[in-house]
């Protein structure tokens, strides 16, 4: 028997000691890729069939370089979340689950760090 | 310990629904123990719009990923110089290439316009049944035309560039 309030209890954060930042912050990162997943696929569209100079070109850019730059941390953050929990509901392993939830991560982050870099790399490089 | 029907819904070889109702119509009076369904209840429900398209939400998503690990891949080969540019060219400018680059776009509209869809839902407005399917709908269609449209708008327009 629990000795706090209900109301207490009601804003305590729950089993998965997280609360509803999960949630939350899905519906944030959301919101930002709308209009950064727009400007990507018209822009994509454009530069089916470019060469590499022109692609480049695109790149270098600064304000392609800068929300490139903005899109892919939170997209690759987005689709983290989304993975954590389709691999929470499918694989009832807990050594798979914990293990496929830390891999999905590492992949995820070296993916956009790498990504950054080489956008950066194409801008600066002397 | 346990009475023997009850043993024997453990066992691996489950009848299917239908057997075991007839096993319940010839022989009333005795318990048949079903082993209770474990979520997510994907094959217990006949499919409806809203349940088929909230797993096309996380299929798309999931597929989308793999997208987005493609771009990274696109953007980085650009940065590794003209060579390994061409690699990645030339294994997009394929059939299979293009059918694949068509399925991302067409998870991309389809997830983004059913995104919306979930955050109009977040914020109370849409969800009651009427409007739910009148959205879904919606989403197929503009999520399909936008796909269709897209590419139709490449090919036309590929001729000039190349």
């Amino acid at each position: 028997m629990s000795i706090t309030t209900k109301l207490k209890r009601v804003k305590g954060l729950g089993s998965a000691k997280e609360g509803t930042n999960h949630w939350l912050m899905q519906r944030v990162s959301a919101l930002a890729l709308i209009p950064l997943i727009i400007w990507l696929a018209i822009n994509m569209i454009s530069l089916v069939g470019k060469n590499y100079v022109q692609v480049k070109l695109w790149i270098q850019n600064p304000i392609n370089s800068l929300l490139l730059i903005l899109l892919i941390p939170i997209m690759f953050y987005h689709g983290y979340l989304g993975l954590k929990v389709v691999i929470e509901d499918y694989i009832h392993s807990e050594f798979w689950k914990i293990g496929g939830i830390i891999k999905t991560k590492f992949v995820f982050i070296i993916f956009s760090v790498t990504t950054i870099f080489a956008i950066l790399y194409i801008n600066f490089k002397i | 310990m346990f009475p023997q029907h009850m043993k024997k819904s453990k066992s691996k070889d489950k009848p299917s629904p239908q057997k075991k109702i007839s096993v319940e119509k010839a022989s009333a009076g005795v318990v048949v123990v079903r082993e209770r369904p474990l979520s997510p209840h994907l094959t217990v429900y006949k499919p409806q719009i809203s349940s088929v398209l909230s797993i096309s939400h996380r299929i798309s998503g999931v597929f989308l990923t793999l997208g987005a690990l493609l771009l990274s891949w696109w953007v980085i080969s650009i940065a590794c110089g003209p060579g390994v540019f061409a690699v990645t060219n030339n294994l997009l400018d394929t059939r299979p290439g293009y059918f694949i680059m068509f399925c991302w776009t067409l998870a991309l509209y389809y997830h983004l316009l059913n995104g919306i869809r979930h955050l109009f839902w977040d914020i109370g407005l849409g969800f009651d049944l009427r409007n739910m399917a009148i959205s879904g709908f919606t989403v197929i269609i503009l999520s399909i035309s936008l796909a269709v449209f897209s590419w139709y708008y490449v090919f036309t327009n590929l001729e000039i560039i190349l």
